[in-house]
């Protein structure tokens, strides 16, 4: 009986700290700001994560089949080449489903705390942007141009599909069948195209496509979520996972190959710095030549030791500094987002 | 019953025991930031203050334009042709590339677009067009530029440079249109273009006969505008061919007022019709701009003395006012600041007259010898219809170039007219 009081004692008490621990639900506020609290001090002196302190952006991104079953994907041949031609802004007039799946998906991100970027938003305020710019008179160069897009640091990709059985039991009911929905959702990093989460389902039955695939979408975005975290925790354990590409700009006078003032080639010393600044020794050269080495699966620590981010573009202006100071070599660092590193040695 | 009680209870237990640690986030802090506070270091520096001061300024002086490098062919002119129009390359784009190159060439000392001896020109071979993955998508265009400088009299190209350029946009022609952004004034340019000036002030000490003949044929027409504008494209580091320009421009000068007086007294008529007793500075432009020895002279003397009168008479009108009205009194005081600055203005718009007509000549003369060049298919006829084209667009910039012409007149008689009405406007 004894032990019976001491359990239910414990449990109550433990519950109520759970309770708590979850937020402060100030039941005296009516507002919305009003209700919200926090404790900075607090977050402050916790422990760095590595992850939140330069939180990648994950956006929901059409796939192509989708584009194309809504005729806003064509190709063009350009000079030559095959080109595919995306209206993005055409389908998400055109898809009224879209809209909707996509809002299931980014509810369930935000039921986690990780609100993720918008597509369509983003690509309005592209627009907007634009639009200030201009009137701001801002320079704007070829690359300015060619990177003022969508830069998810993950993609998920959707893509659905929905038809109809064609045979029925009764010759009047033909393709009237049942409908089939088939989805899938890839989270993929957009630095290595690492598929980093899938979700799979095909056949469905069910009348509404938009209900169907949400309803999915809610039974198995736990795993979904779950592999998106492995992921994080992944770049946590073993350093973030980066490109590395050191190239030659048009017209140097400069070959990676060239002997350098220590008597090896600039691209044994450029090896033998990755070597050693990447997390164990990580890394990958997929291509060598006189003009470019191109290094993938290099993974880089995150954090300083004042606990400041060490990103991509910190590890490039490492590699710059080197390079300046031992070889006398004129590099430039051109690092982007959270996964891309590229130094280009230009003429001396 | 007591048993099953006391199980609910290790099972609530249970429950509340794995929300608590849940509850408290994930976990997945490792070795790589495990324990790590942010704790940021300022980022230090070993420069004292004065260096500081010292390094930025050094800073600022190497990024000031060095204008003894910038005006090393001050005087050289040259006229720009437009590239030729084909695939990507519109009328609008073509225009937009020859403005640049107008631009270029300023920045590197070459002071105006008049001669009709040596022209600069590009030619454009677009070397791809892609499309990113990107979205939203952009399209890519590059373009490889080869300018060059021309001599048309002996077709001789006298210094090229080429320039590699990608525009980028939502559509190809708006990419098209931001590669010709993206043309820069480059080490090569400003090389080239050196070349090009030092090769074009020796050309005129070597082949002041040319000159000489091109002056005297237009002289001999009747066409002194277009000889003046021949003097003009000289530049003052061609010696020899300059001491012919200071022998030559005033009697050019004074035989296109002669040739002009007509027109210019016509224009003066009409500007006497619209101004009624208002000043105008331009009447009295006009009017110093018909040498006293013309016929026309008379005329417009009658005419400005009339004109003289009935501003004089609103002037005493208003002056008369003055006393009892102060509207009219700051009317009045408008009215004589307006006639102190009678010879600064009546020699501005002098000015803009001259360098129209000296414009008009160069750019008519400019399309017949590019006509002509591209009936005898020399050389330089390949790119004939382009200068014909382009002349008449950059018109316009001529304007600008021929305002200089001016600098340079310094024909007696219109300096006394301008006397004259500086002493007209003291006892006024």
């Amino acid at each position: 009986m004894k032990t019976n009081k001491i359990l239910s004692f414990v449990s109550a008490l433990m519950l109520l700290a759970m309770t708590s621990c979850g937020g402060n639900q100030n039941g005296t506020t009516n507002g919305l700001a009003d209700g919200a609290s926090g404790n900075m001090e607090a977050y402050e002196n916790s422990d760095v994560n590595a992850v939140v302190q330069a939180l990648p952006q994950i956006m929901v991104i059409p796939g192509d089949q989708t584009l194309q079953n809504f005729k806003c994907l064509k190709t063009e041949r350009v000079s030559g080449r095959d080109y595919i031609l995306r209206d993005y802004r055409n389908y998400m007039l055109k898809d009224d489903r879209a809209r909707r799946i996509i809002s299931a998906i980014q509810d369930a991100f935000n039921s986690q705390n990780y609100p993720l970027n918008d597509f369509e938003q983003t690509l309005k305020q592209l627009d907007t942007q634009e639009a200030t710019d201009m009137a701001d008179g801002l320079d704007k160069d070829a690359k300015t141009m060619l990177l003022t897009v969508a830069q998810p640091d993950i993609i998920i990709e959707l893509n659905y599909d929905t038809s109809r059985d064609k045979m029925s039991l009764t010759s009047h009911n033909y393709g009237k069948g049942e409908k089939n929905i088939s989805f899938t959702l890839n989270a993929l990093d957009a630095y290595t195209n690492k598929v980093v989460a899938t979700m799979t389902a095909s056949n469905i039955k069910g009348e509404s496509t938009t209900e169907a695939i949400q309803a999915e979408i809610s039974k198995n975005m736990p795993q979904f979520q779950s592999d998106i975290q492995k992921y994080f925790s992944d770049i946590l354990s073993r350093g973030r996972d980066v490109t590395v590409r050191i190239a030659v700009a048009k017209g140097c006078n400069v070959d990676l190959s060239d002997e350098s003032i220590e008597g090896d080639t600039y691209a044994d010393w450029i090896v033998d710095f990755i070597k050693t600044h990447t997390v164990k020794g990580a890394y990958k050269l997929q291509r060598n030549t006189d003009k470019e080495l191109y290094f993938v699966n290099c993974r880089i620590k995150l954090l300083n030791e004042d606990g400041t981010q060490y990103g991509v573009y910190d590890w490039t202006r490492d590699l710059a500094k080197n390079l300046r100071k031992n070889l006398g070599l004129k590099v430039t660092n051109k690092a982007q987002g959270l996964g891309e590193i590229l130094l280009v040695v230009e003429n001396q | 019953m007591k048993k099953i009680f006391s199980s609910m209870q290790w099972s609530l237990l249970l429950i509340a025991a794995i929300a608590f640690v849940s509850c408290g986030g994930n976990a997945n802090q490792d070795s790589t930031s495990k324990n790590k506070k942010f704790n940021p270091t300022e980022r230090q520096s070993s420069m004292s203050d004065s260096e500081r001061e010292t390094a930025i300024l050094r800073k600022r002086a190497s990024l000031d334009v060095d204008l003894e490098t910038v005006l090393y062919s001050h005087g050289v002119r040259f006229g720009i042709v437009e590239p030729k129009i084909q695939g990507d390359i519109t009328q609008d784009i073509a225009d937009r590339i020859a403005m640049k190159m107008l631009q270029i060439a300023s920045e590197n000392g070459i002071s105006g677009a008049g001669s009709l001896n040596f022209v600069m020109g590009a030619e454009i071979a677009q070397t791809g067009r892609a499309v990113t993955g990107t979205s939203p998508q952009k399209m890519t265009s590059k373009y490889e530029l080869t300018f060059k400088v021309l001599n048309t009299v002996s077709g001789e190209v006298y210094a090229t440079a080429t320039q590699e350029v990608i525009g980028v946009g939502n559509s190809f022609e708006e990419a098209s249109q931001n590669a010709v952004q993206e043309i820069k004034n480059t080490p090569q340019l400003h090389k080239m273009l050196q070349t090009a000036s030092e090769r074009i002030i020796s050309w005129y000490d070597e082949n002041l006969q040319v000159i000489k003949n091109q002056v005297e044929k237009a002289e001999g027409e009747g066409n002194y505008a277009l000889a003046l504008s021949i003097l003009n494209s000289i530049p003052e580091q061609s010696k020899e061919a300059y001491k012919y320009v200071a022998e030559k421009q005033d009697s050019l000068l004074k035989g296109m007022l002669h040739k002009q007086a007509a027109d210019m007294l016509a224009e003066m008529e009409a500007l006497l019709a619209s101004s009624g007793d208002d000043f105008n500075p331009a009447v009295g432009a006009y009017f110093s701009l018909i040498p006293t020895d013309c016929p026309e002279h008379a005329t417009a003397q009658q005419l400005y003395a009339e004109y003289e009168k009935k501003c004089n008479a609103r002037r005493a009108d208003l002056e008369a006012k003055a006393e009892r009205d102060e509207a009219a009194a700051r009317e009045l005081k408008k009215l004589e600041m307006l006639y102190a600055h009678e010879t600064e203005l009546a020699q501005i718009e002098a000015d803009k007259i001259k360098s129209k007509y000296a414009s008009l000549a160069s750019a008519k003369a400019a399309a017949a010898k590019a006509a002509a060049s591209r009936k005898s298919g020399g050389l330089f006829g390949s790119i004939g219809d382009a200068i014909s084209g382009t002349f008449s667009r950059i018109f316009k910039v001529a304007d600008v170039a021929g305002a200089a012409l001016t600098d340079k007149l310094g024909l007696e008689e219109y300096v006394e007219s301008v006397e004259k009405k500086d002493k007209e406007a003291d006892e006024f």
